[in-house]
């Protein structure tokens, strides 16, 4: 079919929004990887309890979705993630410290089925959803859903904070420090232990803003986070493993192809994108498009 | 008599009062008719699976409170598939090889029933679904499956009836690339053709698809008169809210599954207005025991019963008037029954299979949400009211 250029920029648009979800999603995996050398399964999972999150405070308290992403979400699965990494994952570290990106991996699926069932169990597998703002703008003859563009500015806004936070804050600077070289950030007195449960932490809470966003766009149910742990990790193998420009990138960059390729050869094989891409760094750029040699 | 004498018989006594207690739980006990099942009760079918669930255990506590099943009471023995078909699969074998169940019911969803009817077949017994309607089921040459809801390729033909009277001309077709989904749209491409309806679009989304954005731009370039979309819930509230976005408003909407539940209102408020759907059954439908069933049915579980526990329900008549015409439990019998009667349930048509087992004499209805509620506007012999149409544009509506 005939291609209109307004049907161009409406894809882009499309992308656009759906990309800066991908980003913030991914951040949180690209740091926990980053720092910790662990892979993990469970990041999506942790998107699923955002969204539910945010759906309960609006059933139950009729807290606004956009208040319950700093209010409910992110601290709740801030906590959730400290208690993880200081019961369990730093066991693992201290039972298995050779294998511990394979144990880690593995428990870490462990823990996502875990999660899934209980809430299946909890919240039954019904979709939910949280109405929220319904309508759209139109400008140009491209509609601009207003949810999107609020869903836009604060995945930008969190993103941007804590790009910002890593660069600036002492605490940010620590945690680069401890991702480049754990043994040398302790010899300089830097607590890595309680580095490992600030950053898993706030990997979960990204996880759990971006289902926040996710619960006033779509209907929530418990599998839900499944795709995004794929797709974060296509992200951050696309952006560079541990790469924070580069999970943003990559966010963006996998929106854009999704919109784009189902514009111009299908949506069918929309999904498809994400996974060529991801072999085609493999190939020929491991280190992705940000990471560095060696990394 | 002495201690040691007294202390024997009192030995002697309880056991004989256990061996009494053993003997008359056994008898007890095979006098009751277990019938077995797996259901989807965790995994990605549970609600549906539970709602199928609910259905069968109503019936069950109906039958025995009329005094059973041939005189004696039922029983259902059910384990949870996890939605897995190879786990379902196993189930059914535990069923018949080691729980020695009477009588099967099958489980939810077609592609679990795909796998479970293999086993039952092997051991040539007699499985009554209800919770499935792919062909494919059917198309193995099976002697042992017989079906109760209408299939696939019965979904719109009312639809399109309705659609023909209104004279719209061309068709967008847009699904999900799921087995269910993508033989609906089958289904629908083969209806439009019969209808002299012309296809002007169609396209396939991935499963679980987050953004239609691009699909929804591409329609409104060719606007075709009907849209059928061959969804799932998340994808036809996101679909529909993403029209609205894009102010993209077809003559006539049909979405599948999705607009079939109350959820899909819950979500979309007014939104949710004008979109058809498929309808196997309402409770508002007047056929026999209906309203009898939906008070019951509200009295055990405390929520309106879905299509699903109806059609579960259903399921069972079926098996209960098989039962008593073969009047006994051989497998053969009922078999023979099965394949030649002709049953009244709660669903719209009448069950009847032709002889590979597959539902023929079933029908199912078209729903159109109006003013918040989901009515019937197809067949006549149901409608709760007319269906209106064409879909009124975005800005003119209330």
């Amino acid at each position: 079919m005939e291609i209109s250029l307004s049907m161009f920029i409406q894809s882009l648009v499309g992308g656009i929004f759906q990309g800066s979800i991908y980003a913030l999603v991914a951040l949180g995996l690209t740091i926990v990887f980053g720092v910790m050398r662990v892979l993990n399964l469970a990041h999506g999972t942790f998107v699923m309890l955002g969204a539910y999150m945010t759906f309960w405070a609006y059933t139950l308290f009729k807290i606004d979705p956009l208040l319950s992403i700093i209010l409910v979400s992110m601290p709740a699965l801030f906590i959730l993630g400290l208690a993880i990494q200081r019961w369990l994952i730093s066991r693992l570290f201290v039972i298995a410290p050779e294998d511990f990106e394979l144990m880690s991996a593995i428990f870490c699926f462990g823990l996502s089925s875990l999660f899934i069932n209980l809430a299946i169990y909890f919240w039954t597998a019904d979709f939910r959803s949280v109405r929220y703002i319904t309508d759209a703008l139109t400008i140009g003859g491209i509609s601009f859903s207003k949810v999107r563009i609020i869903s836009f500015v604060v995945a930008i806004a969190i993103t941007s904070a804590v790009a910002l936070f890593l660069k600036k804050a002492n605490l940010g600077i620590a945690i680069r420090a401890t991702s480049q070289n754990r043994n040398s950030a302790e010899i300089c007195g830097i607590p890595t232990k309680r580095i490992f449960l600030f950053v898993f932490g706030l990997g979960c809470a990204l996880a759990a803003a971006g289902g926040s966003l996710l619960s006033i766009q779509y209907a929530i149910y418990p599998q839900i986070g499944d795709d995004y742990t794929t797709k974060s990790f296509c992200i951050i193998i696309l952006g560079g493993m541990g790469s924070y420009l580069g999970a943003f990138a990559g966010g963006l960059i996998l929106g854009l192809a999704e919109a784009l390729s189902s514009l111009f050869i299908g949506a069918k094989f929309s999904e498809a994108v994400a996974f060529l891409a991801l072999i085609l760094i493999l190939l020929f750029k491991p280190t992705g498009l940000f990471g560095k040699e060696g990394s | 008599m002495s201690a040691k004498k007294f202390f024997f018989m009192n030995i002697l006594l309880v056991l004989t009062v256990s061996i009494i207690f053993l003997f008359t739980s056994i008898a007890f006990a095979g006098k009751v008719i277990k019938i077995g099942a797996s259901m989807s009760l965790t995994g990605k079918y549970a609600r549906t699976g539970v709602y199928t669930k609910n259905g069968y255990e109503l019936w069950a506590e109906q039958i025995n409170a009329r005094g059973g099943l041939l005189g004696q009471k039922v029983k259902f023995v059910v384990y949870d598939d996890q939605s897995d078909p190879k786990k379902a699969a196993k189930l059914y074998e535990k069923l018949i090889t080691s729980d020695k169940v009477n009588l099967l019911m099958g489980p939810y969803s077609s592609g679990v029933t795909f796998a479970a009817s293999t086993v039952t077949e092997k051991y040539k017994f007699p499985m009554i679904t209800a919770g499935a309607t792919s062909e494919e089921i059917w198309k193995r040459g099976y002697k042992y499956v017989f079906g109760t809801g209408p299939h696939n390729e019965l979904y719109y033909v009312g639809a399109f009836e309705i659609a023909k009277k209104w004279g719209f001309k061309t068709i967008g077709i847009i699904n999900a690339d799921d087995l269910f989904p993508s033989s609906l749209a089958k289904a629908v491409h083969k209806l439009a053709k019969k209808s002299g309806i012309k296809e002007i679009f169609s396209e396939e989304f991935p499963k679980g698809a987050k953004d239609f954005t691009t699909i929804i731009t591409k329609l409104k370039a060719k606007n075709p008169d009907i849209l059928f979309g061959g969804t799932y819930l998340p994808d036809s509230v996101l679909i529909v809210r993403q029209m609205r976005e894009q102010k993209y408003s077809p003559k006539m909407i049909i979405l599948s599954v999705g607009p079939s539940l109350p959820d899909f209102q819950k979500s979309l408020g007014a939104d949710a207005n004008y979109v058809m759907c498929e309808s196997f059954w309402e409770p508002a439908i007047n056929t026999p025991g209906n309203k009898e069933f939906t008070e019951a049915y509200k009295k055990k579980f405390g929520a309106e019963p879905e299509y699903h526990s109806a059609w579960a329900y259903s399921g069972c008549q079926v098996l209960e008037k098989a039962v008593k015409e073969a009047g006994c439990l051989d497998k053969e019998k009922i078999r023979k029954a099965l394949a030649k009667i002709e049953v009244t349930t709660l669903l719209p048509g009448v069950y009847k299979v032709d002889s590979t087992g597959m539902q023929i004499g079933q029908i199912s209805m078209v729903a159109q949400w109006l003013d918040g509620k989901r009515e019937v506007v197809w067949p006549d012999k149901h409608a709760t009211k007319k269906a209106v149409l064409p879909v009124p544009s975005w800005d003119k509506r209330k």
